[in-house]
């Protein structure tokens, strides 16, 4: 027979008074993440996806760029068709390189790609966000200002300036082009957090709690921290659980344009380039990184969920 | 349905979740199977009868490529831009679509040469219009001509025109710089007379048997002058881009279609009535927009060729044509490695050409040297190149650098584009395996090349040269390209010898002689190596069964285009 | 509120200026000459040397920017560089199309993201929940270009239902639109959804219940405004960034419009142009921006937008 939640919750908030101690929210948050079994699920296949994106030399059945163009074009083994050669489990691409292959090593691109820019995204958006949001005033708007500019581009084409006009300089070669990536996504995608931060700071500074948090003599800096931002975490975190997977898209999107990275890297996005040529012949070189592109950002909006539910302050008693 | 109430929070909502969203995935895969089962499934068959007959007002479709920069005809250099333009004008010569040889068009008749081979007169047919009904007159070829030289126009075909005499001197001079006077001067001296209505003269710069296939090609057809000056930027627009061709522009909706129409003032009226022409940027896109009818025709790509291959009715509307480009790897022979005539050979005989058609490139021809088949100057005894793995190996070690570092800082650069880059990609395979050296790619965008190639200290140490004819001379290809005092591309490539068999062979008339001198200049060329000829290229077309009366050509920039009077669409029953 | 409206509309001018200084330094800061146009016949550095300097693009930065500047405060673009055709020509033709394609696209994901997602709020677990998480997830997770691809196939080469290239007839404005629409759709309903979820659980909504008052009322009356607040945030770039129509979209469906034009003038090095529709750009972002900003202050009075 399951304990009632609400049970639970309220023994919890007991032993949290009895013992006197504040129960963290953090800790409280994982525990919620833990117990939702989609976003472990996602977790999971993130997990594996990292991990293939590590072991990737020693786990692959040939080299990402092994070419034989005598079997190009193979379909996967589990379809039938004439066109299926014992070498390949997923087939082959236009080169006849391994397409299993392939997609083990553009795991290593997309994790990458997809963590990187979060991270600075998140720090640059959300410090901004509270600032501009809490004091108002001239820091606001030259922030706002300062963001309609950013805001002055399309993210797309902003990007594909950036890219087209930078790549082949020698900051286009860092990393085989993926350090400018990182740059040109942040730049373009800390807008939207830093405005969304505001907008929910905008609202919640005139609530009860932050009125009587002031009353009770905390500095602003206590209360952007410790009030604000947890409050506000809520969508700050549906939309980073956006932006990763925005991240990998974004550059599935530049690479299938052709200002991606650089070859001969492999990347998803590169494939699914690769494949649309030949996509009259053969669909699976498009679908099979297309699906695993899916997969890794379904995951992460799972994840993403879960954090959501676990963190949004109303649950707590 | 009952609004929650009180809150339980998380555990009603946990406990569905899994399921509804096991079932979600579930379907996104069942949907994912139907869209794959329904894309790899054969499309119905028309069911269109011919009855054989021509249908006055027949009209087709066929795709542009892309939005035409230009059409101009003094200032494009585009295939879709000339192919346009070409609907719409025509010349003093043209091209016979099979034997390539130049023959009259607007002309009457053949040009009058003088005996010094200095002077060609053109004599203009009765009766010539534009497509407005008036009078067409050699002082609008003369206006034509004279644009191309004039530097205000700023053609990227000026060079073409530079064989007349005075057009260079001319067409160098910078208008901001130079005074109108100056202008005027160089102008006057440019040697285009035209003598009443119907003669107009051309005198060269030196002896020129290939200038009446010069004048075959679009960069001399008669732009109106009237029309220009009413026009200026948007002369090229329908209501003033009016013609002497067959068909006439009646419609330009930019970045979305031209349209054509048959133009009844033609001396010789083509049968179609309305040609339409889209602008699909995406072979894969242009290619399924054919097989839903929405257009008649199809350059179709080597990735397309089993789709092709595998559909009887696909294949039963495949027609194969040769082509007039060759494609190769250029060293830029004054940068080392590749200054070593042995390196370049050795280059030259280590990749499996037999195999690149047979697996990557699919429709092509391989290539020892550089003209094609089917052209004057074509040499197919020249095997000098052909693929030799120990040969490669032993001349890379025979040469100069052979165990030093600048073997190991190659560096190929090219620009990038889908295929592109999986046939760079097998090279590099190449290279690595037969000649056991790691060639780095350079993938940069078309402009940055262009730009690149300007300087000799950016200039590429190892690109990709593709070179397609202009007009169908020996003079087109070796002088044009490789001699060292090119205007228009910058090889690096300096070889006395062969500066002075093309040069000699340009201003020889007698034909046989012409030609041997081209021939041992090419032979040259093929030893000396500063490019390796990979593959020439050739076309696999599909069309619709109802077009007919089509004549492919080597020529071709537009398939049909050198007999476009005669396609037809038959009568549907 | 009128006075936070007009100080906003007049610093669109700054925010111009600077979108100005910045596409102009960008553009010109990748190497290439706009009159390159072909890879395998560059022109010799003399004749790129007397283009340059008849166009005038042989001057110093500075120069050119500030000789731009002038003309554009005379609304006068220049021409493109690459084609003979005026920047505004070019413009004026291309985002007409632009914006009717990323209108629609968006009038079309409103359409389908808060009646999907408020509903989906309401009956949270239920099937219709499921469906639209279903749908919100294809959307999202399936590359928009990916999507493109398969309609392309099953609508044109088996189905032969609809035309897939060009933009002439409302059937031609079907997949496009679609393809178009479900990104943001998908991510409008997620947004929605989330955004419902929290507002009907606020206590306020718990009152007005209390007071009586009937379900409908509670919804539209009291949750409803608050949650679009976060939607509406979203509303605007989103708006800005379909009017430019996605590239990928435009050039698959061979739309002709501005999007596909603004990338291919990037490549070509074609400066009027990528300058002419930057700045367009930029002023529809702005105003789309103020319009959001204003919502704000009607949706939530507790927003004091003139401080």
């Amino acid at each position: 027979m399951t304990v009632p939640s609400t049970a639970w919750q309220g023994r919890s908030a007991e032993r949290g008074v009895l013992a006197g101690g504040q129960r963290s929210l953090w800790g409280d948050a994982l525990e919620r993440v833990v117990r939702n079994r989609l976003a472990v699920i996602g977790l999971v296949v993130i997990a594996l996806a990292l991990l293939a994106a590590l072991l990737a030399p020693w786990i692959s059945p040939y080299g990402p760029n092994d070419q034989d163009p005598s079997l190009s074009l193979m379909e996967p083994r589990f379809v039938s068709s004439e066109y299926v050669n014992a070498k390949y489990l997923l087939g082959s691409d236009a080169l006849g390189r391994d397409i299993l292959t392939r997609l083990i090593w553009s795991a290593r691109i997309s994790m990458v790609v997809g963590f990187v820019p979060v991270a600075l995204i998140f720090v640059i958006g959300v410090t901004l966000g509270l600032l501009s949001g809490y004091h108002g005033g001239w820091l606001d708007g030259a922030l706002m200002r300062f963001t309609d500019v950013m805001y002055g581009f399309p993210d797309l084409l902003f990007l594909l300036i950036v890219m087209a006009t930078l790549r082949d300089s020698p900051v286009g070669d860092i990393f085989g082009g993926l350090f400018l990536m990182f740059i040109a996504i942040a730049l373009v995608a800390w807008v939207g957090l830093a405005r969304l931060t505001r907008g929910q700071i905008l609202s919640l500074k005139e609530k009860e709690f932050v009125e009587a948090a002031r009353t009770i003599g905390a500095g602003s800096g206590r209360i952007m921290l410790r009030h604000l931002l947890p409050n506000a975490l809520g969508p700050i975190i549906v939309s980073l659980s956006f932006a990763i997977p925005s991240a990998i898209l974004i550059e599935a999107t530049l690479s299938f344009i052709g200002i991606g990275v650089k070859p001969p890297t492999p990347s998803w996005g590169v494939m699914i380039h690769d494949g649309f040529v030949v996509f009259s012949t053969t669909p699976w070189p498009v679908l099979l990184p297309a699906f695993c592109i899916s997969i890794v950002m379904l995951s992460f909006t799972f994840v993403g969920d879960g954090l959501r539910d676990a963190l949004d302050p109303r649950m707590r008693i | 349905m009952s609004e929650p109430t009180s809150r339980e929070p998380g555990g009603e909502s946990l406990r569905r979740m899994p399921k509804r969203r096991a079932r979600g995935t579930a379907a996104l895969l069942v949907v994912a199977a139907l869209l794959v089962a329904a894309c790899t499934s054969t499309p119905p068959p028309t069911g269109q009868q011919q009855s054989g007959e021509i249908d006055t007002n027949g009209a087709i479709t066929t795709n542009a490529g892309g939005e035409p920069d230009t059409i101009d005809p003094q200032k494009e250099s585009f295939v879709n831009e000339v192919a346009q333009t070409m609907m719409v004008f025509e010349g003093l010569m043209t091209l016979d679509a099979k034997s390539l040889k130049p023959i009259p068009a607007a002309a009457k008749e053949d040009p009058k040469v003088s005996a010094d081979g200095l002077t060609y007169t053109f004599t203009l047919r009765d009766g010539l219009k534009y497509s407005d009904g008036s009078p067409l007159t050699a002082k609008d070829f003369a206006y034509g001509w004279t644009r191309l030289c004039d530097p205000a126009t700023a053609g990227d075909y000026a060079f073409t025109g530079y064989i007349i005499a005075g057009c260079e001197a001319w067409n160098t001079l910078v208008p901001g710089k130079a005074t109108p006077a100056e202008l005027k001067a160089a102008k006057d001296k440019v040697g285009i007379k035209v003598n009443g209505d119907k003669e107009i003269s051309f005198t060269l710069v030196e002896p020129a048997p290939y200038f009446p296939s010069i004048a075959g090609i679009w960069v001399g057809v008669p732009s109106r002058e009237s029309d220009v000056t009413k026009g200026g930027d948007r002369w090229t627009e329908p209501s003033t881009f009016i013609g002497n061709g067959p068909f006439k522009l009646t419609e330009w909706k930019h970045n979305d279609k031209l349209v054509f129409e048959r133009n009844d003032n033609y001396r010789t009226p083509a049968k179609l009535k309305k040609w339409t022409k889209v602008m699909i940027n995406d072979g894969a896109v242009a290619f399924a927009a054919y097989r839903g009818n929405e257009l008649d025709f199809y350059g179709v790509a080597a990735e397309d060729l089993r789709t092709v291959e595998g559909d009887p009715e696909l294949k039963s509307q495949a027609v194969d044509v040769g082509g007039s480009c060759t494609n190769t790897y250029l060293f830029n022979s004054k940068k080392p490695p590749f200054t070593d005539q042995k390196v370049r050979q050795a280059f030259a005989k280590s990749f499996d050409r037999d195999d690149y058609i047979k697996n990557v490139q699919k429709i092509g021809l391989p290539a020892l040297s550089f003209i094609p088949p089917g052209r004057p100057g074509y040499d197919p005894q020249d095997a000098f190149q052909k693929y030799d793995p120990a040969a490669a190996k032993a001349l890379l070690q025979s040469s100069s650098f052979f165990g030093k570092p600048e073997l190991n800082n190659l560096k190929f650069t090219y620009a990038t584009s889908p295929r592109g880059k999986t046939r760079v990609e097998w090279a590099q395979q190449q290279w690595k395996t037969n000649l056991g050296l790691d060639v780095a790619l350079d993938p940069v965008d078309s402009t940055t090349l262009a730009q690149l190639t300007k300087r000799a200290e950016t200039n590429p140490q190892f690109s990709f040269l593709g070179w397609c004819e202009d007009y169908p001379d020996p003079q087109d290809w070796l002088s044009t390209v490789f001699r060292s005092n090119s205007t228009v591309l910058k090889t690096g490539y300096a070889n006395p010898d062969f500066d002075k068999l093309t040069s000699d062979a340009d201003r020889e008339r007698d034909p046989v002689k012409r030609l041997e001198l081209y021939q041992k200049a090419s032979r040259l060329l093929s030893q000396d190596a500063p490019a390796a000829f990979l593959y020439y290229a050739s076309a696999k077309y599909l069309k619709k069964p109802w077009v007919k009366g089509v004549t492919d050509s080597t020529l071709d920039f537009e398939y049909g285009i050198y007999r476009i009077t005669d396609i037809y669409v038959t009568k549907k029953s | 509120m009128l006075a936070y409206a007009i100080r906003r509309l007049l610093l669109i001018v700054p925010t111009m200026f600077f979108v100005a200084v910045i596409t102009f330094a960008l553009a010109h800061a990748a190497p290439g000459s706009p009159f390159d146009r072909n890879v395998n016949r560059p022109l010799p550095q003399s004749t790129i040397d007397r283009l340059n300097a008849i166009y005038g693009v042989d001057q110093p930065l500075p120069e050119q920017f500030a000789r731009y500047l002038g003309n554009a405060l005379r609304f006068e673009f220049g021409s493109s560089l690459v084609r003979d055709r005026p920047v505004t020509d070019i413009i004026a033709q291309g985002f007409p199309v632009s914006a009717q394609l990323g209108v629609q696209a968006l009038l079309l994901a409103l359409a389908i993201a808060i009646p999907l997602g408020v509903l989906s709020a309401l009956k949270q677990n239920s099937a219709l929940d499921y469906a639209s998480l279903f749908f919100a997830t294809i959307g999202y997770t399936i590359p928009s270009f990916v999507i493109a691809i398969f309609l392309i196939f099953v609508f044109a080469v088996d189905l032969k239902l609809l035309p897939i290239i060009g933009w002439g007839t409302p059937q031609h404005w079907i997949l496009p639109t679609i393809v178009l629409a479900l990104g943001p759709a998908a991510f409008l309903t997620r947004i929605t959804r989330a955004s419902m979820l929290e507002t009907i659980r606020q206590d306020y909504v718990r009152t007005a219940r209390g007071k009586g008052l009937a379900e409908q009322a509670v919804i539209t009356g009291h949750a409803l405004k608050n949650a679009l607040i976060p939607v509406a945030t979203i509303v605007g770039p989103a708006t800005a960034a379909l009017v430019t129509g996605s590239f990928i979209i435009e050039s698959l469906f061979s739309v002709p419009g501005i999007g596909r034009e603004f990338v291919l003038s990037i490549q070509k090095r074609d400066y009027p142009v990528i300058m002419g529709t930057a700045l367009l750009y930029a002023f529809l972002i702005a105003v789309a921006n103020l319009t959001v900003d204003l919502l704000y202050g009607i949706l939530d009075p507790r927003v004091k937008v003139d401080k």
